[in-house]
């Protein structure tokens, strides 16, 4: 298992890290499996080290092989729904996530694969790891371009990112969308207004969608140092939402 | 203003101690009858105590008294001389097919003779607290009927038949099941305990892994983790263990269909470590085998005199009209504290690892528990037909004045996260044929996503585990040793409000704090074992 710079091979990943057992990442318990490097650059951040995509500075990062992932997830394969790639941007290593859950799958038909995406990404990727892949888990970071780049670090492409997010519920392969409340960034309620009519246009009214309250813990820019957000702006949104027929939602705090 | 209060066998001797029982049996029973504290059922029960305490115990030789003294071996103070089994589960199918003569009852015709049926003979079942333990299948026992009333009818009697239970047999070890069949009793009894909220009665649903709906194990699953009950039982496995048929009573105890259990005893596996400095020889090879045999001379004593000197298997309306067949008895080999056993071992052998963690020492409790299971296996006891005369080991919750860690559990708040914990106990259930109750706590991720826990009680059960308990960080009852309480019931108890001081609530309160179940990514030594490494 050697550490090396890049990886772009449909056979071997750099991995940041691997849970065994998640709740939050999709249905049932799922074995998470992060991986390194990320082409946006969130304020809201909360795994940085993830970021570079040689993986030279996250010094817990490992090269695994497809062969060597299938025999960790064996260990734990009573115990779970299926696999959930995070990161990072997991589709950067689309070629791995594409080889693994085609053998995957053909191994355990009846276990799921999830990739927890910012769908940031060329449609053709999503598309051919769609082959394989059963959901994903999109993150709406804002409603509109210039908030989306305000919040991606000025990486994001907002109208490549909500195409995605249509072309997604059109195959019905949406999990979930995830909706981050970032202090005085997206949590105003002229911005779930946005958000409500960007829902109401790119995904089904019964779109499962979880609020994800910012935690200023882990996170790397100062700009968000100790700001917080209120338990009532969350309630309004739910509020909002449910209003507007979104009913599907779930709220950890 | 007294409330009214579910108790327990297991809280009664505090009750009675606050009689100050000293002294002949006649000032014993008048400070009994003088007491302020205890209800008039607790009163009869203890009177009765003192009358059959006055009989001198059964004769017992040197080894067995002495281990008894030194605290090792325990008979649970059921008593001098046994005159009822001390855990009876009925066929309670034999009165849905043919009533009972002796209770006067006729065969069920509709939901409400069977319902009536039952409520009655429940009050006919003893044991040894004198409330039923166990209430059959409720699901197979009245499905019949279903159609006999509408459904809105239907759901109205289940209330009415839950409520009785509560109000009538207010005992927290009396103990319902469901089958692993799906049917529509079942499912209204998990909404209607979401409903009621009530602690009586414990609850087991069996999970046969082949058969059982997957959405009806949620469903229980979502009841436990707001009520910390049902209980699941690891159908396929159990059936194995007991072919003639089983059930869950009490806390947590399986035992044989159409029969139950003489007695329990049980031994305290830290007092062992302690008497033998820790030396894990001489804890296996002489501290286990002297404990056995005697424990073995204590059932036999205990069980002989219930079989030939008590006249119950004579004269029991139970056994005449054949709802429990002699032959279907066993009796328990209860084991507990080999949480403080290990931690006294472990710190005698200078050993770093901790129970539940580490490899070594859990290998110890494994080597631990095997021994037990080789050497109970050595005796035969006359009665014990069910078992083939043998003794069966039970993971023994513990009383409410223990200090020590129920059963094999790993120390309160010190659980491993569940898949090591699964591993360490399935190698444990296989020894273990009477019941067990480990807890797995979840947290609020569970309650947006129960099919998590599914999840990892399918692998727990495909790996070997037997039973499963599950509760969450926001349940509203807790497990204490092997009861429910209310959280409710604590917080007042917290405030003051309630002046009862009862050791349950404090181990209720190290059940709160217990770590819930934690997104954790893989430590470098976790990774390494699996043969991943970090390598710059
Ligand atoms: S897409 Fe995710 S991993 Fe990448 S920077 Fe944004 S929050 Fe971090």
């Amino acid at each position: 298992m050697r550490k090396n710079n890049k990886t772009r091979s449909s056979h071997e990943a750099l991995v940041a890290g691997i849970v065994p057992s998640s709740f939050v990442d999709g249905p049932g318990n799922r074995l998470v499996v992060f991986l390194q490097g990320c082409n946006l650059r969130c304020i809201y951040c909360q795994n940085p080290e993830t970021w570079d995509p040689t993986g030279k500075k996250n010094p817990l990062c490992i090269k695994v092989s497809l062969e060597e992932l299938l025999r960790v997830v064996n260990k734990y394969i009573d115990f779970i729904s299926g696999i959930t790639f995070s990161g990072g941007e997991p589709l950067l290593q689309w070629r791995f996530i594409r080889e693994f859950s085609r053998k995957f799958k053909s191994l355990h038909p009846d276990k799921t694969i999830i990739v927890d995406s910012n769908i940031d990404v060329e449609s053709s990727i999503l598309i051919e790891v769609s082959k394989y892949v059963d959901y994903f888990t999109p993150d709406i970071k804002a409603p509109n371009p210039e908030l989306y780049r305000k919040v991606t670090g000025g990486l994001g492409n907002f109208t490549r990112m909500i195409s995605n997010l249509k072309l997604l519920d059109s195959m019905g392969k949406i999990y979930e969308v995830r909706l981050p409340i970032i202090p005085t960034i997206t949590d105003s309620e002229e911005v779930f207004n946005e958000w409500i009519n960007i829902l109401k246009e790119h995904v089904n009214s019964n779109v499962r969608l979880r609020i994800i309250k910012f935690r200023p813990h882990g996170v790397a820019n100062s700009f968000l140092k100790n700001k917080t957000v209120n338990e009532e702006v969350v309630k309004n949104l739910i509020n909002m939402l449910k209003i507007n027929g979104f009913t599907n939602i779930v709220y950890l705090g | 203003m007294k409330t009214r209060r579910v108790i327990s066998y297991e809280k009664e001797p505090t009750a009675i101690q606050h009689a100050k029982l000293t002294g002949s049996v006649a000032e014993k029973a008048l400070s009994i009858i003088r007491s302020r504290s205890l209800t008039y059922q607790q009163k009869l029960r203890a009177l009765a105590k003192v009358a059959e305490d006055s009989i001198p115990y059964p004769e017992l030789s040197d080894h067995t008294l002495k281990l008894m003294k030194e605290g090792i071996l325990h008979d649970l103070d059921e008593g001098h001389a046994p005159y009822r089994p001390r855990y009876i589960l009925p066929d309670y199918m034999k009165l849905i097919e043919n009533g009972s003569k002796f209770l006067e009852i006729e065969p069920p015709k509709n939901m409400y003779d069977a319902i009536g049926a039952l409520i009655s003979m429940y009050a006919n079942v003893p044991s040894i607290t004198s409330y039923p333990v166990y209430l059959g299948d409720i699901d197979k026992l009245l499905q019949p009927f279903v159609k006999t009333v509408s459904s809105s009818e239907l759901v109205n009697l289940l209330i009415m038949f839950w409520r009785i239970i509560d109000r009538m047999l207010p005992d927290a070890f009396v103990h319902a099941n469901l089958s692993p069949n799906d049917n529509i009793i079942t499912r209204k009894l998990l909404d209607i305990e979401l409903k009621v909220k009530q602690v009586v009665p414990n609850l087991t649903l069996k999970f046969d892994l082949e058969h059982t709906p997957r959405d009806l194990v949620i469903k229980a699953i979502v009841n436990a983790l707001h009520l910390s009950k049902p209980y699941l039982v690891n159908d396929i496995l159990v059936r194995k263990d007991w072919p003639q048929g089983y059930g869950v009573a009490s806390c947590y105890n399986i035992l044989p269909y159409a029969g139950g259990s003489f007695t329990l005893i049980r031994v305290n596996l830290y007092r062992i470590a302690t008497k033998y400095n820790g030396d894990i020889d001489l804890i296996l090879n002489e501290g286990i085998p002297e404990v056995v045999k005697a424990a073995a001379e204590l059932v036999e004593a205990r069980t002989s005199f219930i079989v030939e000197e008590s006249g119950f298997f004579e004269t029991s309306f139970l056994v005449n009209e054949e709802f429990i067949y002699e032959d279907n008895f066993t009796a328990m080999f209860g084991i507990y504290a080999l949480a403080e056993a290990l931690e006294y071992i472990a710190k005698a052998n200078n050993l770093k690892g901790e129970y539940g963690y580490d490899e070594e020492v859990n290998k110890i409790a494994i080597n631990i528990i095997e021994k037990l299971y080789n050497e109970v296996e050595k005796y035969h006891i006359k009665y014990l037909k069910a078992s083939n005369g043998k003794m069966v080991l039970h993971s023994q919750a513990g009383i409410s004045t223990d200090k020590e860690t129920p059963g094999i559990r790993v120390k309160y708040g010190k659980e491993p996260h569940p898949y090591d914990y699964v591993e360490l106990l399935s190698i444990m259930h296989k020894y273990i044929k009477a019941g067990t109750s480990e807890i797995f706590t979840f947290n609020q991720t569970a309650r947006h996503n129960p099919e998590a826990v599914y999840d990892i009680v399918v692998g727990a059960f495909k790996k070997g585990m037997k039973f499963f308990s599950i509760t969450s960080t926001f349940s509203e009852f807790i497990r204490v040793t092997g009861y429910l309480i209310k959280k409710e019931d604590l917080e007042k108890f917290k405030e003051g409000k309630v002046a009862r001081h009862d050791t349950a609530y404090l181990g209720a309160e190290a059940v709160i704090n217990q770590r819930a179940l934690s997104r954790r990514p893989l430590g470098l030594d976790e990774l390494f074992k699996l043969g991943l490494r970090v390598t710059q």
